[in-house]
């Protein structure tokens, strides 16, 4: 199984999952606690309008996306702070019009579409050097939100009395869905959407199930991510599976098993 | 003469049309406990939202020993709120929670330091088998001394509590404003507390608000909650234990 490692794209393929993993699971369990799952595929289907922009414009569609998609979340958070509409309904809103968008971007433009939607659906055994480089850029960068997890999780816990503790949550709610915005952009680049999302929500929901502590659940969610991309990319190879794909039945299994394990403990 | 602990000022809030509150005025000295009691709808959340800083008054002015609520050092300042918005589900310790009301924001762990100081403000409420316990799996009666503990474990000057006794038996209740008392006596910190039990208020409170979107009256509790007076707020007098099972609430 391991002799799969010594093909230069699976080498890339694991270390851009791993930079994933580490990516989404430092977000996971803060969207899972404020059920903010729907924001991640939101958002990240909201990129495509970037992507297209880039398209029509002739430039890197990585730099398109990541301010279009940055723009998407200060938009949601404002009209979140500003309205009495729930979340899931101004995100689909976004994502509706954001995904338009891109549709009329690509009608206006004379290349060809393709390049949009493979960049959207990324493939985990596409990656390229120059795509590990840009994730590794935003790990090192994502170590300097660290100092900001204590106000977010205490946010997240009660958002009242963050507030009359004087923490910044709207400040704090622009910076984090803003940051998640960058991280989706670029993570979707190297695996897609769909493997992203599952990145995002599987291992944290996982965690919550046996997690006693908001670290604790922050640090299982990393080691599932972690360990589900090793024994996932490996299997897929002489199992003849897609990787991504295997990758998020692995995670949900894994989801299933563990709710099905506490309800066994529960009744004992 | 120092700065009244609160002051209101003609202070007021509106939403749209409907005026919440009105006209409240009193000043607060340090030091002083003080029960705000009213039906449902008075305003008695609303104000103390304001004392906090959460709300802006649509008229008037609120302060805080001399200054604005938001200017007000957080750390000096604790608040007990009536609802607990925390999921059950949210993965917390006691510990943690305590620890949160000395760091303001939420533990990644607990030193040594900050855990002998949440065992010795959980003995003092007689609840430290809690320490490391799920908040999750708390009854209502635990959970409330768990957010009083968090509460008091960072030695505010002002406290303000949204009907802290709310899903407690009338022991546990006593026992609750008895811990309260007892800070208080050792701090000289002031307490501002929402209740319905106009007979605790008359007896644990130094100064009683009885309010219904205006001020019916404030002052000592054998003035401001005298049977009158309340009968003509809550069209009744008969005893809190009964309007909570029911019989005589309006």
């Amino acid at each position: 199984m391991l002799e799969v490692l010594g093909m230069p794209f699976m080498q890339r393929a694991l270390l851009g999952a791993l930079m994933v993993a580490y990516l989404a699971n430092f977000f996971g369990p803060l969207v899972v606690q404020r059920r903010m799952a729907f924001l991640g595929s939101g958002l990240a289907h909201a990129a495509f309008g970037g992507v297209a922009l880039g398209v029509l414009l002739h430039l890197e569609p990585l730099w398109t996306a990541l301010p279009f998609t940055v723009l998407v979340s200060i938009g949601i958070t404002a009209i979140q702070h500003n309205s009495t509409l729930q979340s899931d309904t101004i995100i689909g809103i976004f994502f509706s019009a954001a995904m338009a968008l891109g549709i009329v971007f690509l009608y206006q433009s004379d290349a060809y579409s393709r390049d949009a939607f493979s960049y959207l659906f990324g493939s985990i055994l596409a990656i390229q050097p120059a795509d590990l480089w840009v994730a590794l850029a935003v790990c090192v960068g994502s170590l300097a939100l660290w100092p900001f997890w204590g106000s977010w999780a205490y946010a997240t816990f009660d958002r009242n009395l963050a507030v009359v503790d004087r923490v910044s949550v709207r400040l704090h709610d622009y910076v984090l869905q803003a940051c998640l915005a960058l991280t989706i952009v670029v993570c979707m680049k190297l695996v897609g959407i769909i493997l992203f999302s599952a990145f995002l929500v599987l291992p944290a929901a996982t965690a919550r199930v046996f997690a006693r502590s908001f670290a604790g659940m922050t640090v299982m969610a990393m080691i599932l991510g972690f360990a589900t991309t090793i024994v996932g990319l490996l299997a897929s190879h002489p199992l003849s599976l897609p990787s991504g794909p295997a990758i998020i039945l692995l995670q949900t299994g894994i989801f299933f098993l563990s709710l099905a394990a506490r309800m066994l403990i529960r009744r004992h | 003469m120092s700065a009244p602990a609160v002051s209101c000022q003609a202070l007021g809030f509106q939403i749209g049309p409907h005026a919440i509150l009105r006209d409240i005025t009193f000043d607060l000295v340090a030091g002083e406990h003080l029960a705000i009691i009213g039906p449902n709808g008075a305003g008695k959340t609303t104000l103390i939202r304001m004392i906090l800083g959460l709300e802006q008054p649509s008229t008037g002015r609120v302060e805080v020993y001399g200054g604005l609520p938001v200017k007000y050092p957080p750390q000096l300042l604790s608040y007990v709120p009536q609802r607990k918005y925390f999921e059950v589900e949210f993965p917390a310790r006691v510990e943690e929670f305590v620890v949160s009301g000395l760091r303001r924001g939420w533990p990644w762990r607990v030193n040594r330091k900050e855990r002998s100081l949440v065992a010795l403000q959980l003995e003092v409420l007689g609840i430290e088998r809690l320490q490391h316990q799920s908040l999750g799996s708390l009854s209502g009666g635990e959970l409330q001394r768990v957010y009083l503990a968090r509460a008091l474990i960072r030695k505010p000057q002002l406290i303000v509590l949204d009907e802290p006794a709310a899903g407690m038996d009338i022991a546990a209740e006593g026992q609750l404003h008895h811990q309260l008392l007892a800070y208080q006596r050792e701090s000289g910190a002031t307490v501002v507390l929402i209740t319905h039990d106009w007979e605790g208020a008359r007896l644990h409170a130094s100064q009683v608000l009885l309010l219904n979107k205006e001020i019916v009256a404030v002052g000592k509790p054998e003035f401001a909650a005298r049977e009158e007076l309340l009968l003509e707020v809550f069209g009744h007098t008969g005893h809190l234990r009964d309007s909570h099972k029911g019989h005589h609430h309006a």
